[in-house]
């Protein structure tokens, strides 16, 4: 072809583009959004490794961690001998001594209520030539300085006081009247998750406890006594044999008559979590993020290919005259190249604001000093090569389709009625109602190809809607569910802690006379681990407990309660689901024994008597008489509680603050009430997920309702000069798209409900191993989905209603065609 | 009178420009009368034809149907107007594609509000001699029979005033006579008033009255000197 062909061809394209600027603007939108967001959801795991990477790096974060047994330590500077005496010391950047203590505080909140919360104090060297090892970075107030050495000065965890909405600078008070001033909220990598002894890997630990980051010399005056150390943390130089010299420092560690452990950051449960977290939940972006693209694709490839199919005419013209296929195809592909490039520079665009949205979200859900959300140009490049391709191909579709037809037909007047062999039976039946009854449906039907395209399009975006409700209704139920069932019988049931191991009878007689108290029983509970043969293992916590308790007691869906003094264990149904047992079978369980003044890890068969149908699978009951097996006869570190009616957890609390024995009063429901408040959390991201599939189905629906009714506009005019109103012809319109609202609402749903099962069957497990996740979609989230699908999909044609208005109809009608 | 054009003047506005497509028109319109008009492109045959069926309103001067001024309507009586009195044919039928040919003359009978639509429309498709096609989709007519649907949908109306826009223009010679006989007839068996608008002059031949129209005034308007001839002598 010249060049000068070439040229006419093109400006022609201008001209068009010029004519239609808005429509393709408005299909690449769609292509942008259904990029865009691909891109940011598919960045999300690349993210999340990047601001973990960077947290870490940040703070120095420990290679290795020495743990002394809980209860023990060490003279202050004998760890770090240890570590200076092992062979290949040379490869140890640095090594600091710490001292953690548990510890009970009390913090006023805001409303100046007192809260007792169990604590831990961590001290770190500050002083000069500190190696700052697993640093303490703040979130609001300050830092710890050098000066602070020795002073009364700490931070305070910053989930904690989050939670409880402290402000950045307080006063807390420890025992002994002792007053430690926190003076900034902040973390360090070891409690980015904080999570409670034998939790799992939930985490949720900062509601109920705090953790005070201060100076070694102050943790130490806490303590009391000589200096002393219960930890060590260690950073190799690059390239250094991490396993190796940790299996010299637990040498080293027995050789000096030590009892702890060694451990490697990547062991650490925070870390597990945060970086577990990134690729699981990956698993569940990628899902909506295929749905929205895919969604966004049939949109565009529908739309693209409709316009073309209303210049059908214009290239039989072109071949009724003789003009290569080649030149006639220029100016509809030109129409696919406008709206690709329109769609990739605002995908690109969208993609750089995703990585500002979501920087925020994510701030608001990971506990991380460090955010990257850098541009993932590859992620990006994935979604915008469909988003290039598919309008040209949906531009040379129906170009091929019109240059195999004859000039003639191709000429041809107006849309095309039904044709083949769905379309025309099915546009042959007879409804009810007038001809003007039935055009709406007819209209669906003549054209099943196109109605597919959309209902598909449409579906695939609402199916992201319904998946969004569905997954918060998932978690809600089973939430619900978990605390139906903690709950049960006795809803304001209320946990007291204890600080240690105390006689079960005087446990029982504390809590029992204390103001508001009703009832109480003394109960142990212990971290445990979980595994049986060819299954996976897990921790969890075990309760040895009276199962006739008339407080409370786990409710037994298969089995029944374990016989006194027999290895028996009650576990959830979700735990016996995951290590692959029933009721009758054993399961081996890791649990600490008593041994001297510390506790030596034990284990133990057991026999499964029953199940309780408590959705996480970490809790699981023994009978009391069986606490000789840890050594722990007759103590208990835990009260179950029923207040006196009308008596809240406060004033219970406040009554028992002072009591030496109690560590903290919660409720039985306060692991349940923690997972609700995480789920907000992680609402946020679902939620802007929900903001762009609601734009990108109003979108679609918008578009394909202006391109119907531009191709309808002589059969609108024609109705209008016989009378019809246009109101009428534009309830009409609504009706039609009613139709395909309806059943991409239909497609919508179904896809959803797979989405929901999918995502809680096979991604969240990985996730939340912990959580029995149920698949549940409430009715009254089906009904909104319907409700937004199908209204904004009907009413779109009321955003073209001054088109139908205004129409000029004698010119309309004189279009010769 | 069914159709009275009392002084009537249409101008549009294209920007700058006011271009004047009729200029003082008078024109009066009888039950049962065939009213041919003629005129070149441009002279203002359409014009003429969207004011009578309320499509467009006069810029000066009163159209009056049945005695009522419809310029003065408003936009509820226009429609209403348009579904109870006139009925269009157009040159390129405009039938709705998603409807089988008895649905679109079904479609005729519903908007004017008239009972047993489905009866109504087997029946004038019987008369247009397309019973047998009634349930085939417009795709699968001929050019013709597509005209006659188009007719059959009109006279399904049953309105008195049937206005047609170059009903043969698309069609060859044997089609375009049956469908000027079917017109014809209606004016005889219906009384209703059937204007077309064409250049051909030999249609003209058939009609009760000519009306010939240059650069929007009426240069003629008078009855065929001899009556109206028969179909079958027409030739073009």
């Amino acid at each position: 072809m010249r060049k000068r062909r070439l040229g006419f061809w093109l400006r022609w394209s201008l001209r068009d583009f010029r004519g239609r600027w808005a429509l393709v603007l408005s299909i690449g939108l769609v292509l942008a959004i259904g990029t865009g967001v691909n891109a940011g959801l598919g960045s999300m795991e690349d993210w999340r490794v990047a601001s973990n990477d960077a947290s870490y790096e940040a703070l120095h974060a420990h290679d290795l961690e020495i743990t002394l047994t809980e209860g023990t330590s060490a003279p202050a500077g004998s760890l770090s001998r240890l570590v200076r005496g092992i062979p290949g010391a040379g490869q140890v950047e640095a090594a600091e001594e710490r001292l953690s203590l548990p510890t009970q505080v009390e913090v006023r909140q805001p409303g100046g209520e007192a809260l007792l919360i169990p604590a831990e104090v961590v001290g770190s060297a500050l002083g000069p030539g500190a190696a700052r090892i697993d640093a303490v970075y703040a979130e609001s107030g300050r830092g710890l300085r050098a000066a602070d050495e020795g002073r009364p000065v700490a931070v305070l965890e910053r989930g904690f006081a989050a939670y409880h909405d402290l402000p950045p600078r307080g006063m807390l008070r420890l025992p002994g009247g002792r007053r430690l001033r926190y003076v900034g909220t902040g973390g360090s990598p070891e409690y980015f998750i904080v999570t409670r002894p034998g939790g799992g890997e939930f985490g949720g630990a900062e509601a109920h406890f705090a953790v005070l980051f201060t100076s070694l010399r102050t943790a130490q005056r806490i303590g009391g006594g000589p200096p002393a150390v219960n930890d060590l943390v260690v950073r190799l130089r690059d390239g250094a044999e991490t396993a190796a010299l940790g299996r010299r420092l637990e040498r080293a560690l027995a050789s000096a008559g030590l009892s702890g452990s060694v451990t490697t950051l990547a062991e650490d449960t925070g870390y597990r979590v945060l970086y577990k977290d990134a690729g699981g939940d990956q698993k569940m972006f990628d899902v909506f993020a295929f749905l929205i693209l895919a969604g966004a694709a049939l949109a565009a490839f529908n739309l693209a290919t409709r316009i073309v199919e209303a210049q059908r005419r214009e290239i039989g013209i072109g071949m009724a005259l003789g003009v290569p296929p080649r030149e006639l195809a220029i100016r509809p592909l030109m129409l696919g190249v406008q709206i690709a490039v329109v769609g990739t520079l605002l995908g690109l665009a969208l993609g750089l604001t995703m990585g500002a949205i979501f920087r925020g979200v994510l701030e608001g859900l990971l506990p991380l000093p460090e955010m990257r959300t850098p541009f993932e140009l590859s992620v990006f490049a994935r979604a915008a090569v469909i988003g290039l391709v598919l309008p040209i191909l949906a531009t040379a579709i129906p170009v091929w389709r019109g240059l195999r037809q004859t000039p003639v037909e191709a000429i041809r007047v107006g849309f095309r009625s039904a044709r083949g062999r769905i379309a025309g039976p099915a546009g042959k039946l007879r409804l009810p109602g007038s001809s003007l009854a039935q055009m709406p449906l007819r209209n669906v039907l003549r054209a099943p190809r196109r109605t597919l395209l959309t209902v598909l399009g449409i579906g695939a975006v609402l199916s992201v809607l319904v998946a969004f409700f569905g997954l918060i209704d998932s978690f809600t139920a089973t939430v619900d569910r978990s605390e139906t069932e903690i709950a049960h019988d006795n809803p304001d049931r209320i946990v007291v802690t204890l600080d240690g191991f105390r006689d079960d009878r005087l446990a029982r007689r504390v809590v029992a006379t204390a103001p508001g108290v009703a009832a109480a029983e003394p109960q142990l509970t212990l971290p445990v681990g979980f595994s049986a043969p060819a299954a996976g293992a897990f921790e969890g916590t075990v309760t040895l407990l009276d199962f006739s308790s008339p407080i409370w007691a786990p409710s037994i869906v298969a089995g029944s309660a374990p016989a006194p003094a027999r290895a028996e264990i009650v576990i959830s149904e979700r735990a016996a689901s995951d290590l692959g047992v029933g009721v009758g079978d054993r399961i081996a369980i890791a649990y600490p024994r008593r041994s001297g003044s510390g506790f030596a890890e034990a284990r133990a068969s057991v026999r499964v008597s029953g199940l309780h149908p408590d959705p996480f699978r970490t809790f699981a009951y023994m009978d009391p008489s069986i606490a000789a097996l840890a050594g722990l006869p007759n103590l208990a570190n835990q009260v179950s509680a029923t207040p006196v009616p009308g008596a809240t957890e406060a004033e219970i609390s406040r009554s028992l603050v002072g009591v030496p024995a109690v560590a903290s009063v919660e409720r039985a429901t306060a692991t349940t009430q923690f997972v609700r408040e995480r789920l907000d959390d992680f609402i946020g991201v679902l939620r802007l997920i929900e903001v762009f599939s609601l734009a990108l189905a109003l979108l679609i629906a918008f578009n394909s309702s202006a391109i119907g009714i531009d191709e309808r506009r002589r059969e609108s005019a024609t109705m209008l000069a016989f009378g019809v109103t246009s109101r009428r012809t534009m309830a009409l319109a609504v009706a039609e798209s009613l139709i395909v609202g309806i059943l991409g609402t239909l497609a919508g749903l179904g896809g959803g409900f797979l989405v929901v099962s999918w995502v809680v069957g096979q991604t969240l497990p990985e996730t939340l191993p912990d959580l029995g996740l149920v698949t549940y979609i409430a009715p009254a989230s089906l009904l909104a989905a319907a409700g937004i699908g199908i209204a904004s999909v009907a009413l779109a044609p009321l955003l073209s209603a001054r088109q139908i208005r205004r129409m000029d109809v004698p010119a309309t009608l004189r279009v010769m065609e | 009178m069914l159709i009275e054009l009392a002084g009537v003047a249409r101008r549009y506005e294209m920007g700058q420009v006011t271009v004047t497509a009729l200029e003082r028109v008078d024109l009066r319109i009888e039950r049962g009368e065939f009213v041919v008009v003629l005129g070149p492109s441009g002279s203002g045959k359409t014009t003429l034809l969207n004011l009578i069926g309320a499509l467009d309103s006069p810029t000066e001067g009163a159209v009056r149907i049945a005695g009522d001024d419809i310029s003065r309507a408003s936009r509820a009586e226009l429609f209403a107007f348009r579904r109870r009195t006139v009925s269009f044919i157009f040159q390129t039928f405009n039938l709705f594609p998603a409807l089988t040919a008895l649905e679109n003359v079904e479609f005729g009978a519903d908007v004017s509000g008239r009972g047993g639509a489905r009866e109504i429309a087997a029946e004038t498709l019987d008369r247009v001699g397309l019973r047998a096609r009634g349930g085939h989709f417009p795709h699968e007519l001929s050019g013709g029979e597509q005209q006659r649907v188009a007719i059959a949908r009109a006279l399904a109306t049953r309105n008195p005033i049937l206005l047609a826009d170059e009903p043969t223009g698309e069609l060859d010679f044997h089609t375009g006579v049956q469908i000027l006989e079917l017109l014809h007839e209606q004016t005889h068996s219906e009384d209703t008033a059937v204007l077309v608008v064409t250049h051909n002059r030999e249609i003209a031949r058939v009609a009760h009255r000519v009306v010939e129209l240059s650069s929007g005034r009426i240069v003629s308007d008078a009855p065929n000197p001899g009556g109206p001839a028969d179909i079958s002598e027409l030739r073009w």
